[in-house]
């Protein structure tokens, strides 16, 4: 038998029965509980099986410290390794344990345990080789992990992380944190108070005390009600996981109703950690046994739920504190016998067994503890042993800020060292565990901590003793480490995994240094700890991304003109950050008929996202002919030129027209896509290379809606609107500017073509582009005007051999590639990317842009290679960019990217794609009028 | 989001670089009543005066009118919401008035019981959705 309810438990409401399913089996509960109560209360001991031996393994702590009881939630709020402890019992919660299949109390992989010889600390860079490691990789993989995904899962719901600042941020509730927060609110600061627990009190919440002679609980209550009113801001449930830089420390706070912890930013002129210390392990064989837990958390679970962990109990501790433990639990009616390893009984009458300064051999039991062996070879019958072999401080987050420790040879601990700006460790967390240390002056009757000794494991101790619960480590994997010279603190961690699972070590790393340290003959210090990185405990990436999801996730950008759009029977789709329309009808056959019938008379096309970058000032001419590969100087106000902007490393980056509105005035009109990336690019040249006062970039692009007109009606189109403007060849050649009126608001009216037709480009304001859309729809109707979306588009600039950053260009695509070489040949001066054009390297990875024409009926797949057999093995020499089916020419057409592309026109190329082989020929890029006479058509 | 907002006419707003004290000294705006959003930048509320381009005394503009949607956040709940937007104090940013509020760059201005946020258009609809998603939370 094992754990039962007794009738107190200060943290139940009775009056509330609830009850859910913990490996298809129902457990009753009440309100109050945590699952890790009303479990023990059930008596089930089993709660989970080790993650390479599949031992039985059942809870050992009661809160953040535990390292067995973890569980998957399954159903509506399903999460994965959820700690048992922390977690609130709920009704009709679903819980499956961890690693045991079907369940943790019979697990079919338990015989593994009889072949822990074969797979020791490690094994797997020994074993599993030949013939090859990668066949045995997958299954190995597959056992590793604790908890299981249900992918079907909906998964956590969004919570916005929260940024605040404070005065003062108190990490830990415990005794010293309650007095610090009440501390510092009273000299007026603003104080944030937060603890992973469900209540604030730390060991109040459980440890017999007087305080100023309230009840330890009453003098919890009434500090949280003072705080309150003061203005202390308390966040329970909420675990401090992060120190980072400029005082910044991360929260995670418990949410209702299955969303992701929420993130708190806390940027805190000072922070006190309070955090308390963990319960140490004692080192014996079998010391992973069910029913062998912390001494702490079985007073916890008494005073606090009701819940007596065991009948038989061996209290085992080499300090005062657990003498508490044993008390409570023979008051509730459990046989109890304590051993005291200091080598003496504490001082007073105690009504329980007392046997000093014998340690514990072995645990025996098969599934569960069921009697201990003393040293000395007596055996004494139990079904749980409760150990304390001293604690360790919480200095994560001291250590995460930088902070040294130092080792006190009296605490056995490593503790902080020199002070860290802007922090301070206080109570437990520094070594102090005595309340009436922590509390000064304010009359504390509790028991105190008393003299303490250690217990490091030994070498060559018999049986197989745990040190790392969570990745099966034992004490010989550290002499298996030893002995293969792995004697770093840092190889002996990556050796054996000790202290690499969720619980970080808490309780494995100091006794696995320990017996390093002993296994070398140097000291524990010498021996050294790892790193302290973040989270302290898991926390969801859900939390980290906030609202971050779906449609808040890299959220688009809209058009002035959605709305009528939508209206018009667009399907919308991404195009470069933005939402716009793919095509304007129910289905995929309007992309054809547009296509069509924009070069057949004249088509509307929203091009508003089209890049308005004004570079302004005397220096601007000086400043453009820089960022372009092209001589831009030369460029006369109201003329247009397109030009290419390099990378630093000669790569092509974007593509666009320059336009000079005056003499100081131009407007870069890159791709929509690149408006970002282009801004920060000329805002940083302009900061880095130029003359500041002489030379200012602003992106305009937001404001103003840009629509073109294009195909061979375009100007008929415009004249029947009436924009004000000479649209006369003669007045407005192609490549030229011209400024016109609408309704009494200027338009700029650019004649650029990016589907190789007469087209005109649109400028008004966004607010006001509405009205001349509207007059262009109308008066379209007597030209057959048709909207076009960006599908239709695509097929129109192909056919022109145009081409689109990122899909006919990669990162190394250069200019020459694309058969733009005059001016790498004839620019004199500098101009971005120039060095790189030069470097032997650079020019190897040529690669010509080209036409491709299927030789079959279908299109060509994009992404298809263009391969050679060379030397027995087949090789790419480029691939398929843009594929479509052309309407106008009614064939294929198609644009690859190829290496001596150019050189080999007429050549007929294999594709391979996807398994299946077609042929093409190499053509020129321009598949329709490479005249070029649709331009003034 | 309603489909008249996105055609809604917009309040004049001018994007001045360079030599700001010049620009205040011909235009006649005080320097004090601009955003300033940059070591040589601000933003106007209203019209400059001034037509756009390059000035000889040092300074250009450039007409963002319409590329800007203001949004005025007011009332009791106003701190939860700027926590959960931005780590910067909405009613003190500080020199500039750029800020990241909800993962894009809006310009604040400080009212007297209020904040506008000056959005691209762009980003209307989202950070629309963005405050409907927040306003669903309980507070923090």
């Amino acid at each position: 038998m094992s754990g039962w309810r007794t009738g107190a438990g200060w943290a139940l409401d009775r009056s509330e029965s609830l009850s859910f399913t913990f490996d298809g089996k129902t457990v009753p509960t009440f309100k109050g509980d945590t699952v890790a109560s009303a479990l023990l209360a059930s008596g089930q001991r089993i709660v989970g099986r080790s993650f390479k031996y599949h031992r039985p393994r059942g809870f050992w702590g009661a809160g953040s410290e535990e390292p067995n009881g973890i569980a998957d939630i399954h159903g509506a709020q399903h999460r994965p390794n959820v700690q048992m402890t922390l977690e609130p019992a709920a009704q009709g919660l679903r819980l499956r344990s961890i690693n045991g299949h079907p369940t943790a109390e019979h697990d079919r992989m338990a015989f593994l345990d009889r072949f822990s010889r074969f797979i020791p600390a490690a094994f797997y860079y020994k074993t599993f080789m030949r013939p090859d490691w990668h066949l045995f990789e997958p299954r190995i993989r597959a056992m590793a992990g604790l908890g299981r995904l249900d992918l079907a899962a909906q998964g956590f719901g969004p919570s916005a992380s929260v940024n605040t600042t404070c005065d003062v941020l108190v990490v830990g509730a415990g005794p010293a944190g309650l007095a610090a927060a009440k501390t510092e609110a009273k000299a007026g600061r603003k104080v944030i108070l937060c603890d992973e627990g469900m209540h604030v009190g730390g060991s109040l919440l459980y440890r017999p005390a007087r305080i100023d002679g309230q009840e330890a609980r009453d003098w919890v209550a009434a500090m949280v009600a003072e705080l309150t009113a003061l203005g202390v801001r308390i966040l329970a449930r909420t675990t401090a996981f992060g120190r980072y830089d400029h005082g910044l420390t991360g929260l995670a706070e418990a949410q209702p109703g299955g969303a992701a912890p929420r993130i708190w930013h806390v940027r805190a002129a000072e922070t006190i950690l309070a955090a308390g210390a963990i319960e140490r392990h004692l080192p014996f064989a079998n010391n992973d046994l069910p029913g062998v837990m912390s001494a702490e958390a079985g007073l916890h679970y008494l005073a606090r739920f009701g819940v007596a962990v065991g009948r038989r109990v061996v209290v085992a501790t080499t300090n005062g504190t657990a003498y508490d433990t044993a008390r409570a639990l023979h008051e509730a009616g459990a046989e109890v016998t304590l051993l005291d390893l200091r080598g003496r009984a504490a001082a007073g009458q105690h009504p329980f067994r007392i046997i000093a300064g014998q340690t514990i051999e072995t645990a025996l039991g098969r599934r569960q503890v069921e009697a201990v062996r003393l040293a000395s070879g007596e055996r004494i019958e139990a079904d749980t042993v409760l150990v304390s072999g001293g604690h360790t401080p919480t200095v994560h987050l001291y250590s995460q800020a930088q902070g040294k420790l130092r080792w006190d040879e009296g605490l056995r601990a490593f503790l902080p060292g020199d002070p860290v700006p802007g922090l301070r460790v206080i109570g437990a967390a520094v070594g102090i565990y005595d309340l009436s240390r922590i509390l000064p002056g304010q009359g504390v009757v509790a028991t105190a901590y008393g003299s303490s000794t250690a217990l490091w494991p030994k070498p060559r101790a018999k049986g197989r003793i745990w040190l790392d619960m969570q990745n099966d480590v034992t004490t010989k994997d550290v002499e298996l480490a030893h002995r293969e010279n792995l004697t770093s603190v840092e190889h002996l961690k990556r050796y054996t995994t000790l202290g690499m699972a969720n619980d970080q070590g808490r309780m494995s790393n100091l006794p696995g240094l320990a017996l390093m340290a002993e296994l070398t003959g140097r000291s524990i210090p010498e021996t050294g700890t790892t790193t302290y990185r973040p989270p302290f405990s898991p926390v969801p990436l859900a939390s980290f991304a906030g609202l971050r999801g779906g449609e808040l996730m890299n959220p688009v950008r809209r058009l002035p003109l959605e709305a009528e759009h939508r209206v018009d029977g667009a399907l919308f789709r991404e195009y470069g950050g933005w939402l716009r329309p793919a095509w304007f009808g129910p289905d995929e056959g309007a992309v054809m008929r547009e296509a069509k019938a924009a070069r057949q008379g004249v088509g509307l096309f929203d091009g508003s996202p089209l890049g308005k970058i004004e570079v302004i000032g005397p220096d601007a001419a000086k400043f453009v002919d820089f960022i372009y590969y092209n001589t831009m100087s030369t460029l006369k106000p109201g003329r247009c030129r397109y030009g290419f902007v390099l990378t630093e490393g000669g790569a092509v980056y974007d593509d666009g027209v320059l336009v000079r509105l005056d003499e100081n005035r131009f407007i870069v009109s890159c791709s929509s896509s690149h408006v970002q990336g282009m801004g920060l690019l000329l805002e940083e040249w302009r900061q880095d290379k130029f003359d500041r006062s002489r030379v200012v970039i602003h992106d305009t692009t937001a404001n103003y809606a840009t629509l073109t007109v294009t195909g061979p009606k375009s100007r008929d189109l415009l004249q029947a609107i009436g924009l004000e403007a000479a649209l006369d060849d003669a007045s407005l050649p192609h490549m030229a500017l011209t400024l016109g009126q609408f309704q009494g608001d200027e338009v700029r009216i650019t004649r650029v073509s990016f589907t190789g037709d007469r087209s005109y480009e649109l400028s008004i304001r966004a607010d006001r582009a509405l009205g001349l859309w509207r007059r262009l729809k109308e008066a379209g109707r007597a030209f057959d005007a048709v909207l076009l979306g960006g599908e239709a588009l695509m097929i129109l600039r192909a056919e022109k051999g145009y081409i689109v950053i990122g899909k006919d260009t990669d990162g190394r695509t250069r200019p020459m590639d694309l058969g733009v070489k005059g001016p790498f040949e004839k620019r004199k001066g500098d101009y971005l990317g120039r060095r790189s054009l030069h470097l032997p390297a650079v020019a190897d990875q040529a690669r010509d842009l080209v036409g491709l024409e299927s030789l079959g009926a279908e299109p060509l797949p994009v992404g298809a290679h263009v391969v050679e057999t060379v030397a027995g093995k087949r090789r790419s020499r480029g691939f398929v960019t843009t594929s479509h089916m052309s309407p106008n020419l009614n064939r294929p057409i198609a644009l690859g990217l190829v290496e001596g592309g150019s050189a080999r026109m007429g050549e007929v190329v294999t594709l391979h794609h996807l398994g299946q082989e077609v042929q093409a020929r190499i053509a020129p890029v321009c598949a329709l009028d490479p005249e070029g006479r649709l331009l003034d058509a | 989001m309603p489909e008249s907002e996105l055609n809604h006419e917009s309040p004049e707003r001018t994007l001045v670089s360079g030599d700001l004290a010049a620009f205040s000294r011909i235009s006649g705006v005080d320097l004090a009543n601009v955003l300033r959003i940059a070591r040589d930048r601000a933003l106007v509320l209203g019209n400059a005066g001034l037509a756009p381009g390059w000035h000889d005394a040092g300074f250009a503009l450039s007409d963002l009118s319409a590329g800007l949607a203001v949004i005025d956040l007011s009332g009791t709940g106003l701190a939860d919401l700027a926590a959960r937007g931005t780590t910067a104090d909405l009613m003190g940013p500080g020199p500039s008035r750029t800020i990241s509020f909800a993962g894009i760059p809006v310009v604040v201005e400080p009212k007297d019981d209020a904040v506008g946020l000056h959005v691209e258009r762009g980003h209307l609809a989202y950070i629309w959705t963005w405050f409907a998603a927040v306003l669903r939370e309980p507070s923090a």
